[in-house]
């Protein structure tokens, strides 16, 4: 029996002028888990705004019969309230007539802690919590408003491999508290152990729905991107050269050499936010150091500015005399970065009406240009479709080449394992380990430096 | 004007704005519906001659108006700020050019009332903070509210109106505000252009002074009244007007700053 | 609707217009004549039309001086006092510096109108950046105690005595500014501020310091990962929207009033700041919406004078106008898309 059933719907944003779905349909079975897997800007979320109701559709058919709930990508949660607040909104238990009645929430709530065997102090404010027990407190929050369709939006981004797999527990026994279970997800683990099918979506168009025990886990892949996934590992047979830059953080001193990669990497509040800020700091006073920052939509690029205002923001003196900007100059540079680097959009556009990749390859580009020995890059590839990301590593990779230096720091422990020479992984804000033989780094084992298991 | 006549209007505009502040935006036209309550409570009692229907019929035009300008401000995207600063100045002309039409003046309206009892509004004024912090952490409004103003995303997944509570809460400070402007213009018995004399704004600056907490504004407003005494009494003593008139907006930058600072040091 | 919103200049005139009509049958016994004084007024004759565009004079500078407060991601919402402090010192430096040569005194009084009037909103920036107190609640706060103390030196310490109006002495006919176009009062106070806002505009468009002033302004966060120095751009923004203002006081007096005549520059603060904001992000625009808020202001002056109407109407109609450019729906509908060459 389907218990979501879509049929041809369409969705055009007048805002960034965007055709998100185009005569998409979807069929979900009660009790199952389903995955919908694509590369970003397939339509995933908007998609699920659509079945949870946040979102109306231009055209098609929807049934649902049940209520839904969803856990969206950034968790909905306010840092200032306790647990109990926080999960009541929208369903507030009420004696006399508008008081809250916190006494039956607080039994309600309990029930269902007990009945899944979660364990959470439900006085416990929002902030006090791990990024793990805020996505419990999401998924209690979706049981509690009695939702039969529970949809969540990339829940395993954020995760530790640890606290992925404990979620991965739940939603099985979710499933079997028969729940009907929705996921998007870019992580092949959750679809390979918890979905019954996946479908696939590509820019807004269903492309086809699989069963996940016909298929093998590279099958996987290969369907979710529609093509297959280059891998490019790093090159480690050059050696690095001369020195070039060295901090220190937590009185440990890291160097970085000439075609050296070093990876940095973490969980949640590791400290990497911090030490990007430091890293900033570093790259203003001097012209050697390339920084491409993680928040690129505030501080990688201008989104209400022209692009080309946005691409010459490093520099602006070198197209100036006595002070007066050389617009022609100008143009002329920012037609070349286009070009060069492949970025889809006009030098006179609002860079804000850009696509993420293309944000990304801009912030890229001028970095490339300014020309410097070393690179700081956070985060490069989060948030970007596959095809971009490859792009991104193979520039990484031409630059080790070229005897640059790079500073990799990273959630991804993947992509860090993948590039990097030698990596160095924080907990609680220091470095708790350093990885110097890379034929051993494993995401399993950077997960449990990562997480605090092993303590050095 | 003694210590609860000049406490009540204050905390009737400071408590109102407070409800704005809790949806997350800031109501810059207290000093607007303080001003225009005053003038439309003043003109229906003169011509009614009822001081229930003018009391009855202001609030009711306070609440259709406010109802325009809050869910025009939330359907047309606009920047609260700037319509609020919008309402002050239209209310400005609107006051002066009807004045004009019906009493042939832009000046002092003047009513012949002996007296008019104000106590019920007094006692209201001093309990509304309580009230106030009732309904924030008790009631199922309060916590929605304060949701809206924390994270209005929060209450969309939870598929509730959000603009639902923004716009009670911009019409609840208009209608407290506008109460005040009533006080006023009872205590005083006419209407005077400038009645509203800089309180809507200094009640701004009350609340965050409060830290956006009704107790913490209720000693704000306090402290305030005790300054206008002061300022009051100094009137009597040959000091010259404009410095009076002048001292409230400087005790308040004075408070700000004193305030803020601590808030500052605290963070560090 | 829809189509209504992609034309916010179109959409900004039916608001005008509209609320002018229904207001003025309310008001006025002879609504059909009133409404065409309304409109013509300021057209009809020299006289109605240079008084109007002298009316604009320091109404450019006042829009330019919260334009650029606004570009810097400041509001300044004291520029009813700054004015009515750039004319009090005006006032008082040029009708009691006799003594020495005119064109010292001259240079004297814009000197210190600028540095005083900058200095108010500079001391509003330090606030901010030194004590975080909220620039847009302390100007305003400071704006009111100046005029209280302004008011004092006109209305008690320089008060002209036997005057029907609460003024100070006019000042030295050597100071006013040229008049160009008798018998109106168009005095040539037009010309500069036409060419302040024209500067401002190169500046801002084609140097380096108005390219990273802008992008200070935009995005704090980027500007500074670029390395740009936002406290110094913020603070600099506010302090010369001060200064601005009090040039646009020192024209009032110069080119209109010549004399300081207590509350001569209300609503100049407010209109400029509304100005400012339908100008939007070009400062050219500056000169053409100030244009328009001053040619209602004179056809309600008009209509006052030859018709039944009180002068408030266009501070109604104004009110409504800035209500609707704060629209977001009306800005996002200005976006130049990416995708479309």
């Amino acid at each position: 029996m389907n218990i979501v059933s879509i049929e041809h719907i369409s969705k055009y944003f007048s805002v960034n002028d965007t055709q998100a779905l185009s005569d998409m349909s979807l069929e979900i079975t009660k009790g199952e888990i389903h995955a919908v897997v694509g590369e970003n800007g397939a339509g995933k979320s908007t998609l699920m705004k659509i079945i949870h109701g946040v979102e109306k559709c231009d055209s098609g058919n929807i049934k649902i019969n049940g209520k839904t709930g969803m856990v969206s990508q950034h968790f909905r949660l306010i840092e200032s309230l306790n647990i109990l607040e926080n999960i009541i909104i929208g369903m507030e238990p009420i004696k006399k007539k508008f008081i809250v009645d916190k006494k039956k929430a607080f039994e309600q709530i309990n029930e269902i802690l007990v009945f899944y065997g979660f364990s959470l102090n439900l006085n416990t404010k929002i902030k006090d919590l791990s990024i793990g027990q805020k996505q419990l407190v999401e998924i209690i929050k979706v049981i509690y408003n009695d939702s039969d369709i529970l949809i969540f939006d990339e829940p395993t981004a954020a995760l530790s491999e640890l606290e992925a797999e404990k979620f991965r527990k739940t939603l099985l026994s979710l499933k079997e508290k028969e729940k009907t279970i929705i996921i998007i997800s870019h992580k092949i683990k959750d679809i390979s152990a918890i979905s019954d099918r996946f479908t696939i979506m590509r820019k807004g168009r269903y492309i086809e729905t699989v069963t996940t025990k016909s298929v093998d886990i590279s099958d996987i892949s290969r369907h979710m991107s529609g093509t297959e996934i280059v891998n490019p590992t790093i090159d480690r047979s050059i050696k690095p050269g001369k020195e070039l830059f060295s901090f220190i953080y937590n009185n440990e001193k890291i160097t970085l050499h000439e075609s050296e990669i070093i990876g940095i990497t973490g969980y949640g509040d590791c400290g990497l936010h911090e030490l990007e800020d430091t890293l900033e700091e570093l790259s203003l006073n001097n012209k050697n150091i390339g920084y491409v920052p993680s928040d690129r939509l505030s501080r990688g690029v201008e989104l209400n500015s022209a692009l080309k205002e946005t691409l010459v923001a490093k520099n602006p003196r070198e197209f100036s005399k006595y002070g007066l900007l050389n617009w022609r100059k100008i143009d002329t540079f920012s037609k070349k970065l286009i070009t060069e680097y492949n970025i889809k959009g006009t030098i006179n556009c609002q860079t804000g009406t850009l696509s993420g990749g293309n944000l990304q390859k801009s912030v890229i580009a001028r970095v490339l240009y300014q020309k410097p020995e070393t690179y700081i890059l956070c985060s490069p590839t989060w948030g970007i479709d596959i095809e971009s990301a490859n792009n991104i590593y193979h520039e990484i990779e031409s630059l080790k080449k070229q005897k640059k230096g790079i500073l990799l720091l990273s959630y991804d422990a993947e992509e860090v394992i993948k590039m990097s020479n030698r990596v160095y992984i924080l907990y609680k804000g220091r470095i708790i380990s350093t990885i110097k033989d890379m034929s051993v780094a494993t995401p399993e084992l950077i997960g449990k430096y990562s997480s605090g298991i092993i303590n050095e | 004007m003694n210590f609860f006549e000049i406490i009540t209007p204050f905390l009737l505009a400071s408590i109102g704005g407070l409800y704005t502040e809790y949806s997350g935006t800031t109501n810059v036209a207290l000093e607007g519906y303080i001003t225009i309550s005053a003038f439309i409570f003043i003109t229906i009692t003169k011509l009614t001659n009822s001081i229930l229907l003018g009391f009855c019929l202001t609030i009711g035009i306070i609440l259709i108006i406010s109802f325009i300008h809050s869910s025009l401000t939330i359907k047309l995207k606009a920047n609260p700020i700037i319509t609020g600063l919008a309402v002050n100045m239209g209310f400005y002309g609107l006051i002066s050019a009807l004045s004009y039409k019906i009493f042939k003046t832009k000046g002092v309206i003047s009513l012949d009332y002996p007296n008019i009892e104000t106590m019920p509004i007094k006692i209201l004024a001093i309990l509304l903070p309580f009230i106030t912090l009732f309904i924030i952490s008790k009631t199922r409004y309060g916590l929605r509210l304060r949701v809206r103003g924390l994270s209005k995303k929060s209450l969309i997944y939870s598929r509730i109106n959000a603009d639902y509570y923004r716009l009670t809460a911009m019409m609840i400070s208009a209608i407290l505000s506008g109460l005040g402007g009533i006080f006023l213009g009872m205590e005083l018995r006419s209407f005077i252009p400038n009645i509203g004399s800089g309180r809507g704004w200094i009640s701004l600056v009350i609340i965050y002074l409060g830290r956006k907490n009704p107790i913490g504004i209720l000693i704000g407003c306090g402290i305030f009244s005790v300054a206008q005494i002061f300022s009051n009494y100094s009137q009597n003593h040959n000091v010259p007007s404009e410095f009076i008139l002048a001292l409230p907006y400087f005790l308040t930058l004075i408070a700000l700053i004193i305030s803020m600072r601590k808030k500052t040091i605290n963070n560090r | 609707m829809n189509n209504i919103l992609k034309k916010p200049a179109l959409l900004i005139v039916i608001l005008t217009i509209v609320p002018t009509v229904i207001l003025v049958f309310i008001l006025s016994k002879d609504p059909i004549y009133s409404l065409y004084v309304f409109f013509t007024g300021p057209f009809s004759n020299k006289f109605n039309f240079g008084n109007m565009l002298n009316r604009t004079s320091p109404l450019i500078l006042t829009s330019l001086g919260a334009f650029i407060a606004l570009k810097s991601n400041s509001f300044n919402l004291g520029g009813e006092g700054q004015v009515y402090l750039g004319a009090t010192v005006t006032g008082l430096i040029l009708t009691n510096t006799a003594f020495i040569p005119s064109s010292l005194s001259l240079l004297l009084t814009i000197v210190i109108v600028l540095l005083t009037t900058g200095f108010v909103t500079f001391v509003s920036s330090i606030l901010e950046e030194k004590y975080n107190v909220n620039s847009l609640i302390s100007t305003y706060l400071i704006s009111m105690i100046l005029i209280y103390i302004c008011d004092y030196f006109v209305t008690n310490l320089f008060l002209l005595e036997n005057s029907n109006i609460l003024t100070t002495k006019p000042i030295p006919e050597i100071f006013e500014l040229k008049s160009l176009l008798p018998p109106s009062s168009l005095s040539s106070g037009f010309i500069i501020a036409v060419t302040i806002v024209i500067m401002f505009s190169f500046l801002l468009k084609n140097t380096v310091w108005g390219y990273e002033f802008t992008i200070s302004g935009r995005n704090n966060a980027f500007s500074k990962s670029m390395g740009i120095n936002n406290k110094k751009y913020k603070i600099l923004g506010l302090t010369i929207s001060g200064a601005l203002h009090g040039l646009a006081g020192y024209i009032l007096v110069t080119g209109s009033y010549h004399s300081v005549i207590s509350g001569f520059y209300m609503n100049l603060g407010w209109n400029g700041l509304s100005s400012a904001l339908v100008a939007g992000s070009r400062p050219i625009m500056i000169l053409i919406s100030s244009l328009f808020f001053s040619y209602l202001d004179s056809g309600a002056s008009s209509a006052t004078v030859l018709s039944d109407v009180t002068i408030e109407l266009s501070t109604i109609i104004k009110s409504v106008i800035f209500f609707v450019i704060s629209s977001k729906l009306i800005k996002d509908s200005l976006i130049k898309k990416g995708n479309k060459t």
